[in-house]
């Protein structure tokens, strides 16, 4: 997202119309220049409709980025 | 996105190391967090908290210190955060919780240290923390030996204030501590250059009284079964606690504790009924370790209360705020952080107490007693801990552990093993 602003308000815009999201560190491969940025977990099945949210809201956005099977409980990679 | 670089480099941090540890933050985060299912919806002001977890409260300190007020970084819950709130400072907490600190930290202490004082001396040293950089006083305290030394190290690089804490619980030691925070209530007041009243104390102990009354209320929904949040959800709203504005973290906890109520009336959990539940104990978790909470809660169990630094210890008891001279507060502080039972006391019967009681209260079926490696204290105390929860009839299991992922298999097979010979009782 680019600002904290945006992905507050996009991820409000998500609530309201009943659209799952989460807030989430954005992952590495969507910043290549590791700066500690926020996204927004989405399912891609959603994906056009929250981009229209997003215009509609007039939240700028730095792109959507799949993330195929990133999400492991089992890993214990821990930081 | 906010490109955090040029404050970081303006804090004088080493940006091409500190971008090995932001990479390693989303998937960790991910596997450990994102992976868990009907998370409370107020869990997302701690998610974005940790997206930008070494940008967003740092430029909030940093813009706080272009008004020409302080920051003071500390290290244990026996400081008092209301002689620093009172004269308009701000605190944060310091403890590293990241094995990718360790390293680090091994080059100025021997490598049989506890790791949480090897990853503070890691952070601070290896410039990668921007809550180090950001402080401009360090403010230790005496509960262990390792942190004792480790303040030499990190006095002679940074100026680094030493509280003395009491080693015993007698009426003097008490006395004690009630100097010791008014020489402090002195540095903090040189240091902003407020003079501290007896009004502003007052606020000030509000402030702080209302944080932990509303961690209290996240706790007590706890005790409910099913248990409307997870142990790695509410571990992580503690950790920043330690980091957060205390109005802020006061209202986001009471949001969040809003919701985990309606959940509790609408009969809403993230574990089945029934299922297992851990009360962890031992030493505190610094963030961002989630390591033994998420090997629980992915075995089997729920974890449904800590007993330690980083959970009951940091929101239990008031501070009673009838005090009307300066004195009268101090003591009310003393008496209130003199009650946390932490190992560095002896005799520390006060500890096994709060066990016993805790586990009851929160209805727990069974104990993990978990030290970091090279925490003598709290490894000592293991045996009789064992001892008084046989004694009560509920099941303990001890665990030794540090940062780093190597022995996650192993401590799953024990987690699991435990969690399974629960279901046996």
């Amino acid at each position: 997202m680019s600002t904290h602003t945006d992905v507050w308000v996009l991820y409000d815009t998500c609530k309201a119309a009943g659209i799952s999201a989460r807030i989430a560190p954005t992952p590495r491969i969507a910043d290549a220049h590791a700066s500690c940025g926020t996204s927004l977990l989405i399912d891609c099945t959603h994906r056009d409709e929250i981009l229209s949210l997003a215009n509609a809201a007039g939240v700028a956005t730095n792109g959507v980025i799949e993330v195929e099977n990133s999400i492991d409980p089992k890993r214990d990679r821990y930081c | 996105m906010t490109d955090y670089h040029p404050m970081w480099k303006e804090l004088g941090m080493d940006l091409e190391t500190h971008d090995l540890l932001c990479d390693a933050l989303p998937a960790a985060f991910g596997d450990t967090y994102l992976s868990q299912e009907n998370r409370p919806e107020n869990m997302a002001f701690y998610d974005y908290v940790v997206s930008g977890i070494h940008g967003i409260r740092p430029a909030e300190l940093i813009e706080m210190q272009k008004e020409g007020r302080k920051v003071f970084g500390t290290f244990c819950v026996y400081v008092p955060d209301e002689i620093v709130v009172a004269c308009d400072g701000a605190v944060t907490g310091l403890c590293g919780g990241s094995q990718f600190w360790v390293p680090d930290g091994e080059k100025y202490v021997p490598a049989d240290t506890c790791p949480l004082i090897k990853a503070s001396l890691g952070a601070h040293f290896g410039k990668t923390c921007p809550y180090f950089m950001v402080s401009d006083l360090y403010v230790g305290e005496t509960t262990c030996d390792g942190k004792k030394k480790a303040y030499e190290i990190l006095g002679a690089d940074k100026e680094t204030y030493i509280m003395d804490m009491p080693q015993m619980k007698r009426e003097q030691d008490v006395v004690k501590w009630k100097d010791e925070i008014a020489a402090f209530a002195q540095k903090v007041e040189e240091t902003t250059g407020v003079a501290l009243t007896v009004e502003r104390l007052a606020n000030a102990i509000d402030v702080i009284n209302a944080k932990r009354a509303a961690i209290a209320r996240v706790y007590d929904a706890r005790k409910a079964d099913p248990v409307p949040i997870s142990g790695k959800d509410t571990l992580l709203m503690t950790q920043i606690s330690f980091f957060d504005d205390p109005v802020r973290c006061a209202e986001m906890a009471n949001k969040l504790a809003d919701e985990l109520e309606q959940r509790i009336a609408d009969g809403v959990g993230v574990f089945p009924k029934g299922t297992k539940r851990i009360m962890i104990t031992g030493t505190p978790m610094a963030i961002p370790n989630w390591k033994l909470h998420h090997i629980v809660e992915t075995s089997g169990g729920a974890v449904v209360c800590e007993d330690m630094c980083t959970g009951t210890r940091y929101f239990e008891n008031q501070v009673d705020n009838s005090g009307t001279t300066l004195e009268d507060q101090f003591m009310a502080l003393s008496k209130r952080y003199m009650m946390n039972n932490c190992a560095c006391f002896t005799p520390n019967p006060g500890r096994i107490e709060d066990i016993i009681r805790h586990a009851k209260e929160y209805n727990v079926d069974g104990v993990i007693d978990c030290n970091l490696k090279f925490c003598t204290i709290y490894n000592i105390e293991k045996p009789s801990v064992a001892k008084a929860l046989a004694d009560e009839g509920i099941p303990c299991l001890s665990l030794e552990t540090d940062y780093a992922d190597n022995d996650a298999q192993q401590l799953r097979t024990r987690v699991g093993a435990f969690i399974e010979m629960l279901g046996l009782k």
